[in-house]
């Protein structure tokens, strides 16, 4: 049987990314896996260094583990032994190496989707996952209610 | 990456909402080249006052306003671009202030960035992975690769290949600044001063019609003195340092496996670069496409169209994973693209005064580096250097060319006024983090990894105590 200890959950300030978090975790439950919620954060700037930059990079930090804390909370009900994480860089990249470096057997990932133009121009964070990731990698995107009711803690 | 996006789509607006008030833009039949060619003579100095801004906003606001120069930077940029081009729009008519921002932009910033990008992209495909062990002659051994590389795959390439490796070698020592700080000097600047693939001033040289071997031919003494000069040093320090640490060993040695290449491909593609640049400066067809009086030869579109094509045969046949290592992302290129946008357009009038020489506005300039119409060798070096120690080099190497005559022809047959340029711009690029675009790379690099990399002065400790002695050197021995 194919088990699954470990599961990434990409998290980012959008609705459809705080949607996936729940039903991941509902979903899992049964499970009871080790859940990472991560965040990548946008690199300083390459001009700021020093004092400056490791101060910005700790806010940065610090920011995206108040938005970790805000998903852990949404979840915190369902009893899962939960992980955050903050990284900085580009999220696919970022993505792709933690589920390496944990060895992660399944990603969660929100989709917001884009247009046809920014997608061909950009290329997507859930496609450059999808492409990259070795393990399993469940997309969710516009989750109907009745999936999210169900995992509602409330 | 929306966000740049949208920022160059609203430049692109209010570039062309600008000169839709100033319709003779579009009318103008005069002959442009010849008013761009003498509109140095008529420029006060005040014009100048963009372009300085625009450099010391670089080197002052990322520290004074870091948040706002965070968010901003790409605005700050802009700004000073339209803080020259509309009042010269407004004094000296549109069609003049469009033609100067199409010579500048198709002649200069698209092949500029043009080269950077593909070599960015290119070099950024290549992982050296392995069990590297930081001792003194291995780093040594490093820092020596990557000053031969850095003239062949730019310095940033260089140094974007080989930092990592050579902070995962030294992962176990207690001492590591001074060999990132030489790693910077060697690597991210002084290596690169043998081709015009190697730092950004000399492919500006290029563009302006310096041959490709020029300062391999001339510059290759300097470079050896000076390289051996600051390897020796360094393997001395390192010596030291690593006997003081109780010769450590390395926890690491032989678990990432052997010494290799990933991505030699590109290694292939690098050498397609290298003939592009060639074939631009040796291959003179007829032909080519003029875009507002401004002619691009046919070579040269050539060129920019092989170089964006070898980046996308890179991008497509590079294993992810290998990108991935390198932490690979668009945002160093597409800052220097915005910052370089402003700073190319609000050079547009110091460049053209200093081409008018004596008679231009910052003759002051010109008395400082020739007496007599003689040039002085040695103030073309320190000059060159000093500014491009705390400018970025690439302007600087420009406004010193173009002080000297901006012609390239005379300039290479007269030898010592173009060494001096060339050399003061690539070699002084190292004296502080500012100095060139992969010394702030790499400084963010290695405090990314957990190094605690000296202050902007601090670096400086560093760089009078051991560069500014060596230049004194090479001042005496090659620039007199």
């Amino acid at each position: 049987m194919i088990k699954i200890e470990s599961v990434l959950v990409p998290v980012d300030g959008s609705a459809t990314s705080r949607d996936a978090v729940i039903y991941a975790a509902h979903l899992l439950n049964a499970r009871n896996p080790k859940v990472y919620l991560l965040h990548v954060w946008e690199p300083i700037s390459l001009t700021i260094g020093g004092e400056e930059a490791a101060k910005m990079r700790q806010e940065a930090h610090d920011k995206a583990m108040e938005l970790l804390e805000g998903r852990r909370k949404l979840i915190d009900s369902v009893g899962l032994d939960i992980e955050l994480l903050a990284r900085s860089g580009r999220p696919e990249y970022e993505i792709l190496n933690v589920q390496e470096e944990l060895d992660c057997d399944l990603i969660v990932i929100g989709s917001r989707g884009m247009s046809e133009l920014e997608s061909v121009i950009m290329g997507s964070v859930v496609s450059g996952v999808l492409e990259g990731a070795t393990c399993p990698v469940l997309v969710t995107r516009n989750l109907r209610a009745k999936y999210l009711k169900e995992a509602s803690p409330e | 990456m929306k966000r740049n996006l949208v920022f160059f789509l609203n430049l692109s607006v209010i570039a062309l909402g600008v000169f839709g008030l100033f319709p003779d833009a579009w009318a103008s039949t005069a002959n442009l080249h010849q008013e761009a060619e003498e509109i140095g003579r008529q420029l006060g100095p005040l014009w100048v006052v963009p372009f300085v801004c625009m450099l010391l906003s670089i080197a002052v606001m990322p520290l004074a306003l870091p948040h706002f120069w965070h968010h901003h930077y790409g605005k700050v940029a802009v700004f000073w671009g339209f803080a020259f081009l509309v009042p010269f729009a407004a004094f000296h008519g549109s069609g003049l202030a469009l033609y100067s921002v199409a010579h500048t932009l198709f002649l200069e910033y698209i092949p500029f960035l043009i080269l950077l990008l593909s070599l960015f992209t290119i070099a950024g495909g290549v992982c050296l992975r392995g069990s590297l062990v930081g001792l003194p002659q291995v780093n040594t051994a490093i820092l020596l690769i990557g000053a031969i590389l850095a003239s062949w795959m730019g310095t940033t390439g260089a140094a974007m290949l080989l930092i990592r490796p050579l902070m995962r070698a030294n992962a176990h020592r207690r001492y590591k600044v001074h060999t990132i700080v030489f790693f910077i000097f060697l690597v991210a600047n002084i290596g690169g001063s043998l081709t015009p693939l190697g730092d950004p001033p000399l492919f500006l040289g290029f563009l302006k019609g310096v041959s490709f071997f020029w300062t391999t031919r001339h510059l290759f003494f300097p470079m050896i003195v000076m390289a051996g000069i600051l390897l020796t040093i360094y393997f001395f320090m390192d010596t030291m340092l690593f006997i003081k640490e109780g010769r450590p060993d390395s926890p690491d040695a032989g678990k990432d496996g052997k010494l290799r290449l990933e991505g030699p491909l590109n290694l292939l593609l690098l050498g397609g670069v290298v003939f592009g640049v060639l074939l631009s400066g040796i291959w003179k067809p007829e032909g080519g496409l003029t875009i507002y009086h401004v002619h691009i030869e046919l070579q040269n579109i050539t060129r920019d169209i092989l170089l964006l094509a070898l980046a996308a045969i890179s991008l497509k046949t590079t294993a992810e994973h290998i990108r991935r290592r390198n932490d690979f992302n668009w945002e160093p290129i597409i800052e220097v693209a915005k910052l370089f946008a402003g700073i190319f357009v609000s050079m547009i009038p110091a460049i053209a005064i200093l081409r008018a020489g004596e008679h231009g506005a910052l003759h002051g300039i010109i008395a400082l580096v020739s007496k007599d119409g003689i040039p002085n060798h040695t103030m073309y070096f320190w000059l060159t250097g000093a500014l491009s120690s705390f400018l970025d080099n690439a302007p600087t190497y420009l406004v010193f060319f173009n002080t000297a005559g901006g012609n390239a022809q005379t300039l290479m047959g007269e030898v010592s006024t173009l060494m001096a340029i060339s050399a003061g711009a690539v070699f002084m690029g190292a004296n502080t983090y500012i100095g060139n675009a992969p010394n702030f790379m790499v400084r963010s690099i290695a405090e990314s990894g957990g190094i605690k990399m000296p202050s902007f002065f601090g670096y400086m400790a560093w760089s009078v105590g051991i560069l500014i002695p060596s230049f004194v050197l090479m001042s005496v021995l090659f620039f007199h």
